[in-house]
């Protein structure tokens, strides 16, 4: 499974729309198999979707990022874990673990960004990956385009 | 530089100052740390106070600067505010917005910098507004808030709807091709081809193949049939710029269609019928070229159906503003930058310029200051050096920003004079009260003409 982390420095970049530099990672349950860092060839967000799909990009891990850049994705079928901060090296720990729901890797107004995230998700080829991270309560709610 | 509030009560007094403040306001510590967040703040970014206090600025704001360019980092490092910063941010709701930011540090009496406050506006909402006023003064691609100019676009609707031709007249880079283009957009011809010639940039000969076209046949080399731009045209408009430049040959050719509608290609034994409406247009004076002996006066008359004569640019000085404005706007687009306005003084300065390369030549003092000018702001050092003296420097006044005042003056001065300097009439004009007229006279200085009435 191939993961994409667009980056800035030691952390998850703040917005995915705004950052040129990607992690990737050659990624099995319990251990990593390759990890190497890339650029963007273009800030453009239809030319970053296609980079990803070009590099077989299974799961998108990122802070927060437009409508616009979340649909590609999605539609593009790439698994997408969006608004998810911190610092690399504890979000793969917490992703290891299972752990990504932490209030502390959930950027603040997340509850409010997954509303508008779920919606139409049925429709896609693609899938928010947070939803199997989530309580089981705000997962069901998310999904009805509640709280 | 800001500093630190150790005093309670100024600092209870302060915190309800900025909860009231229009523009997003939030401060950090050392470490990024939101430490305050006002109402704004939250309304502009979509986040709670509660969900912002606590967090780095960047997973609050989520702006386009934050990760390369942060302000508020180069304000603390430096000790300098950064003002007027135009940046992309993504709200809670996915939706990328862009805000004016401003950054100064915090300090403490010793002079320590302990933090630093961000000042932010929404102009994704300021450009909104601008695009509704801009469609009050807007006819397809031309823009003015000048009166001759607005009853002009008033009557394109019209003038489009007939057949007839129509020539344009206006000085060079008054966008006589834009009111071609518009008037063919505006008439049931709109899903036709508009096919544009400039009859001064060919020789003669060419000009007559390139309009008629030619046979197989019509001159060595000449292979095969070609359509001329007449045939392109067909069931559209033909747009022929500078038709003051085509020779006598050429304009007995020209008046055959347009009182036949019909033409001969080059070689060709049959006439062919064009379906084709003819704009034609020139900077020249063709009544004078007639009176000369230089333009054929049946041609004259033929062309001559509709006339529509667009002011020059000086004319109509209180556009300057409104056309800066969009240029911005367009090469923002065009160049991906993120210039947020033009400043008075450069607005000023351009105002006392007489134009004559009219719009296209501010267009392109506008694309040259987005080259120099890396801030958000355009100002008078990004402008070219327009006259040997500014008269303003010369007049010795040391601020030039009284565009606003020029431009109300050129408005009221063309308001008045096409209500025949009658004061009444022109307060009627404008919906205000004639007192308020004469108040704006007198306070703008105008020298208003003694013979005008001043009763209606």
């Amino acid at each position: 499974m191939r993961i994409a982390i667009p980056v800035h420095d030691t952390h998850v970049a703040a917005v995915a729309d705004f950052t040129s530099a990607l992690l990737l990672l050659d990624y099995q349950p319990g251990r990593q198999l390759d990890r190497r860092q890339v650029e963007f060839p273009s800030r453009l967000i239809p030319a970053k979707v296609a980079t990803l799909v070009d590099l077989k990009v299974d799961l998108l891990i990122c802070g927060a990022l437009s409508r616009e850049f979340a649909a590609m994705v999605v539609h593009s079928g790439i698994e997408l874990l969006p608004f998810i901060s911190g610092s690399i090296e504890d979000v793969l720990a917490a992703y290891n673990r299972g752990d990504l729901s932490d209030q502390r890797f959930l950027m603040p107004g997340y509850q409010k960004t997954m509303r508008w995230c779920s919606k139409g998700r049925r429709r896609r080829q693609g899938r928010f990956g947070w939803q199997r991270f989530l309580p089981e309560s705000m997962a069901t709610k998310t999904e009805k385009g509640g709280d | 530089m800001i500093e630190m509030i150790d005093n309670k009560k100024d600092r209870k007094y302060t915190d309800l100052i900025i909860e009231s403040i229009a523009d997003g306001i939030f401060t950090v510590d050392l470490n990024w740390i939101v430490t305050s967040f006002n109402p704004a703040a939250q309304e502009i970014t979509g986040i709670t106070k509660t969900e912002a206090l606590g967090r780095t600025c960047r997973e609050v704001l989520r702006a386009s600067c934050c990760e390369k360019d942060c302000p508020l980092k180069e304000a603390m490092q430096t000790g300098n505010p950064v003002v007027n910063r135009v940046v992309s941010i993504i709200d809670t709701n996915g939706e990328k917005r862009s805000i004016s930011i401003s950054a100064a540090a915090i300090k403490d009496s010793n002079g320590r910098v302990t933090g630093g406050v961000e000042t932010f506006r929404d102009i994704g909402s300021i450009e909104k507004v601008r695009d509704d006023i801009g469609k009050e003064y807007t006819c397809q691609d031309i823009l003015s808030v000048n009166y001759e100019m607005r009853k002009i676009f008033d009557l394109l609707p019209v003038m489009a709807e007939s057949s007839s031709t129509i020539l344009l007249e206006g000085e060079t880079g008054t966008g006589k091709e834009l009111f071609a283009k518009a008037i063919h957009n505006l008439s049931p011809r709109r899903s036709k081809p508009f096919v544009a010639v400039n009859c001064g940039a060919l020789p003669d000969t060419l000009l007559e193949s390139e309009l008629f076209g030619y046979k197989a046949g019509a001159f060595t080399d000449a292979k095969r049939d070609k359509p001329g731009r007449f045939a392109i045209a067909e069931g559209g408009t033909i747009f022929l710029d500078e038709i003051g430049d085509i020779s006598p040959a050429l304009q007995v050719r020209l008046l055959r269609v347009l009182q036949e509608k019909t033409y001969e290609p080059l070689g060709g034994v049959t006439s062919v019928r064009a379906d084709v409406r003819i704009i034609a247009a020139t900077n020249k004076d063709l009544e004078n070229l007639v009176r000369n002996d230089q333009f054929r006066n049946d041609l004259y008359y033929r062309l001559n159906v509709i006339k529509i004569v667009i002011p020059p640019l000086r004319e109509r000085k209180e556009d300057i503003p409104l056309l800066a404005d969009h240029f911005i706007t367009r090469f923002n687009k065009i160049q991906h930058r993120q210039i947020a306005e033009i400043s008075e003084s450069a607005i000023a300065y351009l105002i006392r310029y007489d134009f004559p390369g009219n719009v296209r030549e501010l267009e392109n003092i506008i694309e040259r200051a987005f080259i120099l000018c890396r801030t958000g702001q355009i100002n008078r050092s990004h402008l070219p050096e327009l006259y040997e003296h500014d008269p303003c420097e010369d007049a010795g006044h040391k601020d030039c920003a009284d565009s606003l005042k020029e431009v109300e003056a050129a408005f009221l001065m063309s308001a008045l004079k096409r209500n025949d300097w009658n004061r009444l009439k022109t307060a009627r004009e404008l919906g205000i009260h004639k007192s308020t007229l004469f108040r704006k006279i007198k306070s703008l200085g105008l020298d208003v003409p003694s013979s005008g009435k001043t009763t209606g």
